[in-house]
């Protein structure tokens, strides 16, 4: 047994990961904060029912919107994810910083947990990182988040 | 790395601007360093960083078959290229730091100098794979999505909405659509995928089927980018514990 064979080994590495398999079980169960590296592996595990309405982000360069259709799935990350984290940075930092790690740790400082990017800054940023991506210049980039309605069959814009 | 390399996925390549913060002690105080901060738009950075992280497995393997006796300092210097690396990557807008678990366990397997010893650790790696699969099944008994009909046809919908939205017309919109519309077909990928998940279990009872778990693995993995459009490539180097179990169980029975 693989326990047996390494405690027989060295018990100081036995004790180790035992205690690494004890933390990531407990961790599991107390669903709190990660301490690396152990994580949970529960993605699309709680309940998601079908709604019916959605805001989707839609991006466009040059007056032309970008489909994620022609992108592989991490080109197409590469292009949405910056725009949905960059309008939840702003907060989600802040809730961390107030709620969780000056109350676990001892630190005074918040400045290394908190953005200082302005949204313009960020829409220069984005502009070059699509450039960068798209391989080609472009003169305008857009992001319109968009409001859709799902009646079962398709999709239908709504604003 | 050509995968990543194609995919824009080398850090001068996301080119981080902003950082979003993670819920992780270890982080925390791995942000104290202000590391990930230094690497906002700093071109030369990146290309340090890219540079370091991915040569430092040709530098172990280097080392460890020309000049063996620096192999145990190159191998901490990889675990700690790869922590920081992956600490900082994961900060910005690219995949989530479960994903990288690989990058972040396996240096620990090449620190000892003893055979033994690696072998054990690999063998761990081992049943942490399982873990990983195993957690994810009875994350999903637990939260209740496996229990919700509407579950498969709801993560499409919400996963592929920019999909369905631009290219209506797409092949791939009109088969996602198409499985949306039928919520009980489309639970039986979720069921599957549970099950599928739930499978590995057998591999901490045995290794007699670690060969039908690795193309069950490899089955996950192409699914996954075909159905979902999630790539996890990343902790494929976990698979070779599966590739390699009867091998590494001969070596210690030699040892």
């Amino acid at each position: 047994m693989y326990l047996k064979k390494l405690y027989r080994h060295n018990k100081l590495l036995f004790i180790i990961l035992v205690l690494f398999a004890l933390a990531q079980l407990i961790n599991n169960i107390r669903q709190d904060i990660f301490i690396s590296p152990i994580y949970s592996y529960g993605m699309y595990s709680i309940q998601i029912k079908p709604t019916q309405f959605y805001t989707v982000p839609e991006f466009f360069a040059d007056g032309k919107q970008l489909q994620a259709k022609d992108f592989s799935p991490q080109q197409w990350d590469n292009i949405t994810l910056p725009v949905s984290e960059f309008y939840a940075q702003d907060q989600w930092n802040l809730y961390q910083w107030q709620h969780d790690i000056k109350r676990l740790l001892p630190f005074t400082d918040s400045s290394k947990f908190v953005n200082h990017i302005t949204e313009q800054e960020f829409k220069q940023w984005y502009h070059q990182h699509l450039q960068s991506l798209l391989h080609r210049h472009i003169d305008s980039v857009n992001i319109i988040f968009s409001e859709y309605y799902f009646n079962d069959t398709s999709f239908i814009r709504t604003k | 790395m050509l995968y990543k390399w194609m995919n824009s996925l080398f850090l001068y390549q996301v080119q981080p601007a902003f950082f979003y913060t993670r819920k992780d002690l270890v982080t925390w105080l791995f942000m104290q360093t202000g590391i990930h901060q230094w690497l906002l738009n700093n071109h030369s950075a990146w290309i340090l960083f890219d540079s370091l992280f991915y040569s430092m497995p040709l530098l172990y393997l280097l080392t460890y078959k020309y000049v063996a006796k620096l192999s145990l300092a190159v191998a901490i210097i990889m675990l700690l290229v790869n922590w920081c690396y992956v600490q900082c990557y994961t900060l910005y807008p690219s995949n989530s730091i479960e994903g990288h678990i690989a990058w972040l366990l396996f240096p620990i397997v090449f620190i000892p100098s003893d055979k033994k010893t690696f072998i054990l650790l690999f063998e761990g790696v081992r049943y942490f794979f399982l873990y990983f699969f195993v957690s994810a099944a009875v994350w999903k008994l637990a939260q209740g999505g496996f229990f919700s009909e509407e579950q498969m046809s709801g993560i499409l919908l919400y996963q592929h909405k920019e999909l369905l939205t631009s290219s209506p017309r797409y092949w791939q919109s009109n088969f996602l659509l198409w499985l949306i519309q039928k919520p009980q077909l489309s639970y039986l990928l979720y069921l599957s995928a549970t099950l599928l998940e739930l499978s590995f279990i057998i591999g901490f009872f045995t290794k007699k089927y670690d060969t039908l778990l690795l193309v069950l693995f490899v089955i996950f993995l192409v699914m996954d980018h075909l159905i979902m459009r999630i790539t996890y490539y990343e902790i494929a180097p976990l698979a070779l514990t599966l590739m390699f179990s009867k091998r590494e169980r001969n070596s210690i029975q030699t040892v």
